[in-house]
């Protein structure tokens, strides 16, 4: 079914396009999420990675499964949109301290996602976007570090960091 | 695959929480993608509606090429016949036929006079001896072998030499004689005689019909080319500033109609290119930060091959089509950027002399008008179209370029 919406939109058809969009908007807007600041901004993101979905369907390699591809358009989307914004953002870096990292899985359980978007919408856009590729995303520290532009080293660091942030807000939010 | 810790709990934590989103879908998000989709789709609208013009416009100017062509062959093929006819009524001075003969029934004598003295034109029997002679290869009753007719005579016999305007022939008298030559009749009406007779007076002559001029026109000639260009990426709008071309083309002619040329021509190529139309080698942008213009000057060296169709003949000048493949040498490549917010540590440009050759890239069409203005020398407008094949230049851009060329040419040989 879904190679028939595909073949929809490589014509253009507006009707296959937006049939595309509302599939996938859910699974899309879970990945933006975590890497934006807002719902706005998530949105903003979605829309750039979806027009780059249409722009190139016809790059689209059938045989092969949508998600995977949309996903890695998506995640490329969201780190553009980060070059774009980092700049701004420079200053606004906080640490929230060094907290160890400590398991409170009876509490963490009852968190909820729109919850957990909260808190990496807390860090900063250098902490969060390290945190998404390399624990959500799975990528290692050296393809983060090239698609940053950033060292290795900074990498793992803006990780170990985002985590102590992290478990700094869990703590003051939830604990 | 990431080389996590899998036992980090806040790690595993997180990976399942990413898991169980639960987001509803909101259609103004849809709504703001669509204008930019039907912004897209407005702009391939337009550049689909360009092509079709584009190829409406050759097709027809290819069909108008072809009529003329055949409108040509066939004023020349009248031309022939009128020159074969007055040869009869006038036939070269080594003729040796000089009696005059009996004379035909109804021929005025004024116009006799002028035919008499180059053949017996009005005596069938001896007629059939002279005709052979000087109408080649006509005469089935006289066996020898007819010497081919010079040049020379059929220069003599050009039709501006004979004043058949003067020349009161009837019909009759035309039918006849080209009847009694072994030629095809010619069915000449008085309104045909009369056009025919007009068409010599627009300076159409036998010496300078394709096939006579052939033996003597010129083989190859070089040309001195410059003229403006607008380049743009993307299709042919949003042209920015206008460049310029200059240098050297080489012809060489097939025939009458048709030649071959090639030619060195150096460009400076001045366009504008949208973000998505302007793709630098991959890993370029580092920061992640694509461009949202760029503006590129361009030296490159232009060497176009084409194959010439003079469709039109005239005295002294010639309308001509031109199509072939444009190979592109870039010389020097230098690129501004601009982006939709302003970031420090962007790069702002990029230039090299990079020396990428790019063959057969663009398809060349164009159509031209030759003066001569001397034995050897002519001048040429040629407005052009340059479509790209593949892409150019380190920005890897499709380039567009539209222009008109002024060249000098002299023939060689």
């Amino acid at each position: 079914m879904i190679k028939e919406t595909i073949k929809g939109c490589r014509k253009r058809q507006r009707k296959s396009q937006k049939k595309l969009y509302k599939r996938f908007y859910a699974y899309g807007m879970s990945i933006t999420l975590r890497y934006a600041e807002s719902r706005d901004e998530a949105a903003e993101i979605l829309n750039d990675a979806f027009m780059k979905v249409f722009t190139n369907i016809k790059k689209y390699d059938t045989d092969r499964p949508f998600k995977p591809w949309l996903r890695q358009i998506i995640v490329n989307t969201a780190i553009n949109h980060y070059h774009k914004t980092k700049d701004h953002l420079m200053v606004d870096q906080i640490d929230f301290g060094d907290n160890e990292i400590r398991s409170e899985e009876e509490i963490l359980s009852g968190i909820t996602y729109d919850e957990i978007i909260e808190m990496v919408q807390e860090l900063t856009p250098a902490y969060r976007t390290v945190f998404n590729l390399y624990v959500i995303d799975g990528f290692k520290h050296r393809e983060i570090a090239d698609m940053l532009g950033i060292a290795v080293g900074t990498s793992k660091s803006n990780l170990s960091k985002a985590k102590q942030n992290l478990q700094s807000i869990l703590e003051k939010k939830f604990i | 695959m990431s080389d996590s810790n899998q036992n980090d709990p806040l790690e595993k934590f997180f990976q399942k929480k990413a898991g169980e989103y639960n987001i509803s879908y909101q259609e103004k998000d849809w709504r703001s993608l669509e204008k930019r989709l039907d912004a897209v789709d407005t702009q391939h609208a337009a550049r689909r509606k360009r092509y079709i013009a584009a190829a409406v416009i050759l097709i027809a100017f290819s069909a108008m090429a072809y009529f003329t062509y055949q409108n040509q062959q066939q004023i020349d093929s009248l031309n022939k016949q009128l020159a074969q006819t007055e040869e009869l009524s006038n036939p070269p001075a080594n003729n040796h036929n000089r009696e005059t003969g009996q004379k035909e029934p109804g021929t005025p004598k004024k116009g006799e006079e002028q035919l008499d003295e180059s053949s017996n034109i009005s005596s069938p029997n001896d007629q059939k001896v002279s005709v052979t002679e000087s109408i080649p290869g006509q005469n089935t009753v006289n066996k020898k072998s007819s010497p081919s007719v010079e040049r020379s005579a059929l220069d003599h016999l050009a039709v501006n030499s004979v004043d058949c305007l003067n020349c009161p022939l009837t019909d009759y008298h035309m039918r006849f004689m080209v009847d009694q030559s072994g030629i095809a009749p010619v069915q000449l009406q008085k309104s045909a005689r009369k056009e025919a007779t007009e068409k010599r007076k627009t300076d159409i002559t036998l010496s300078q019909s394709p096939d006579l001029a052939t033996d003597d026109g010129p083989r190859a000639s070089i040309g001195l080319v410059a003229g403006p260009d607008l380049s743009t990426v993307g299709g042919l709008s949003n042209f920015y500033d206008p460049g310029f071309k200059i240098g050297f083309t080489f012809d060489y002619n097939i025939n009458e109609n048709f030649a071959i040329s090639v030619g060195a021509i150096r460009s400076n190529v001045r366009y504008t290119a949208e973000g998505q139309e302007y793709t630098p080698p991959k890993g370029y942008w580092d920061y992640g930060i694509q461009a949202s213009q760029a503006y590129g000057q361009c030296i490159l060296i232009d060497i176009p091959l084409n194959l010439t169709y003079r469709f039109m003949h005239f005295d002294h000048s010639r309308l001509y089509a031109s199509a072939g493949m444009s190979s592109y040498i870039m010389i020097s490549e230098d690129y501004q950027f601009q982006y939709a917010t302003n970031q420090p540590g962007l790069p702002r440009g990029w230039k090299a002399e990079t020396g990428t050759k790019h063959y057969f890239s663009n398809a060349s069409f164009s159509v031209g008008y030759e003066v001569d203005i001397s034995r050897n020398l002519s001048i040429r407008a040629e407005p052009f179209l340059r479509i790209p094949v593949k892409e150019v230049g380190w920005g890897n851009v499709n380039l567009f370029s539209v222009g008109s060329l002024v060249s000098l040419n002299y023939q060689l040989y």
